[in-house]
């Protein structure tokens, strides 16, 4: 179960691609915040980790909220016995040294949004005056390492950045991130040659993984590391996939719901707004959501990369296609490039002493709360 | 989406009456897909409407519309989820032989541990366990297409 409060619209840099909703200088009331983790909590069938994630805008903009909401979903949890794992996703600007103590007493994951070296990064991070932001990220990068154990970094990259995602990696790995998501830009027009472009590119982000092994330099990097789980679970099972408006929730600062924390948007006028926390949830149009999550091309039912293939997420296609049950040229693209470089990668490193302990830690670690809490029976 | 000894129905309907006559209706409508004397034809949905999303029009959004559900399959047993689809049953066997076996209650999906299933119970796989699956997944993968 997922639950995202956009916390505020308010934001102090102005991305160029940014999705979530207009700049309204709003925050979300903790009244209705509370009702929202309530909605969680009864969501979330009994044992399921519920994943409460802050985004919004800025969410350290509402720090003061942060705070009292985090002590109210620690009380709930242990009230519940239902564990819960906190996340927070900033632009990291206004991270502070107390800030990034309270995130660690509260086992609160962070994910700094940061898209690569300097040139790179000021492209699209921007001050509402203009002025790049990466000077400032990287400042509280430092702040964030000195005081955390792990960060991991974000990155989005778009029609005119993909061409530098293997030095964005090299960036990433030397300024010692733990964990690195590389994420396309969805609301961008992706043209027919950067199809082939990808491939490429992903070819060379995949040497460059497979050489930090080499070397033995670990690396953790999500369209890899996530396409070899699923080689060796043999492909998304059903909890994976896209739970829009069943196991993945979206709240907007008023208390609108959406099926997806990237739907969050116009509020009320968005046809993906099923409703308000402080009123009610718009069934009908819930239940055309439901209907039309998954992958209905057909296309896509006969073609061998399915298991391994993204093309159920809804927001994704939703942005790129149009419709949230179809998928777009581009992903289609994407996922079968990834996919192949991800073989390679797991068939070049699958004796590799540090890459299997890294998936060893990545799989176990994790989820080792989760079954503690859980009630075995072993025989 | 049309698969074999599948059928995806979907109608649009513009029902104007009582309560008790639209269930009547619906009744009808619901016993057509078990009747299989009575052709089928696919209504075309709605026009598909462009929708505003920030100042911006994106896509389409279908018009809602009633939707008649074909019978659910029934759901597998708890637990029987073919994680290690790529090893055969003899290799998993190997592999997992001598480990305790664990029944979970109280996950619903979603365990990440290394395991693997047999019936309605897993085996949580150790280390060396977890060396030797990897090894067997990447011969059996290096002999794929995917």
């Amino acid at each position: 179960m997922k639950v995202s409060l956009s916390l505020t619209h308010n934001c102090n840099l102005a991305c160029k691609y940014c999705y979530s909703g207009r700049k309204l200088n709003k925050e979300m009331p903790f009244e209705t915040a509370k009702k929202i983790v309530n909605f969680g909590f009864q969501k979330a069938p009994s044992g399921q980790t519920i994943d409460f994630s802050f985004f919004g805008g800025e969410p350290l903009l509402c720090f003061k909220l942060i705070q009292n909401l985090t002590r109210y979903i620690r009380e709930k949890e242990s009230e519940s016995g239902k564990p819960v794992r906190l996340s927070m996703t900033t632009n990291g600007t206004l991270l502070t040294e107390k800030k990034l103590v309270f995130l660690r007493e509260q086992d609160i994951d962070l994910c700094i949004s940061i898209d690569g070296p300097q040139h790179i990064h000021d492209l699209n991070r921007l001050y509402a005056d203009g002025c790049g932001s990466f000077a400032d990220v990287m400042e509280k990068l430092e702040l964030a390492k000195k005081n955390l154990n792990s960060f991991q970094v974000n990155a989005v990259y778009g029609p005119r950045t993909l061409r530098h995602l293997p030095e964005t990696l090299d960036f990433f790995c030397k300024i010692g991130a733990s964990s690195i998501h590389l994420n396309p830009d969805i609301s961008a027009t992706w043209q027919g040659w950067s199809y082939a472009k990808i491939v490429k590119v992903f070819e060379k982000v995949a040497r460059y993984y497979v050489q930090n092994y080499q070397r033995k330099n670990e690396l953790a990097l999500n369209i890899i590391d996530n396409k070899i789980v699923l080689f060796l679970k043999g492909g998304y099972d059903k909890a994976d996939k896209c739970g829009m408006g069943k196991t993945e929730w979206g709240f907007s600062p008023d208390g609108s719901i959406y099926p997806c924390e990237r739907f969050v948007g116009k509020e009320t006028t968005s046809p993906l707004c099923l409703g308000n926390i402080n009123g009610e949830i718009d069934n009908a149009r819930l239940g055309i959501v439901r209907e039309h999550t998954g992958n209905n091309d057909r296309k896509c039912h006969t073609c061998s990369y399915q298991r391994y293939c993204m093309n159920w997420c809804g927001c994704t296609n939703y942005f790129m296609a149009g419709k949230t049950d179809s998928t777009s040229q581009f992903l289609c693209n994407s996922e079968r490039a990834t996919i192949d470089v991800s073989k390679q990668v797991f068939l070049s490193l699958e004796e590799d002493p540090l890459f299997l302990e890294h998936f060893w830690n990545y799989l176990n670690e994790e989820h080792a709360k989760v079954l503690r809490k859980a009630r075995l029976d072993v025989r | 989406m049309v698969m074999e000894n599948e059928i995806d129905f979907k109608i649009s309907i513009a029902f104007k009456g009582s309560k008790e006559e639209f269930e009547k209706v619906a009744e009808d409508i619901a016993k057509l897909q078990l009747n299989k004397s009575v052709a089928i034809e696919t209504v075309p949905l709605p026009e598909k409407q462009p929708i505003e999303f920030d100042g911006i029009s994106i896509g389409t959004w279908p018009s809602p519309e009633v939707v008649i559900r074909k019978p659910k399959p029934p759901k597998p047993l708890p637990g029987i989820q073919p994680i290690a689809r790529l090893l055969n049953s003899k290799t998993q066997n190997k592999i997992i032989q001598g480990l305790p076996r664990v029944r979970i209650d109280g996950i619903n999906g979603g365990i990440r541990n290394p395991h693997l299933h047999v019936k309605d119970e897993i085996v949580l796989l150790d280390k060396e366990r977890f060396k030797e699956f990897v090894g067997n997944v990447a011969r059996e993968l290096s002999n794929r297409m995917l």
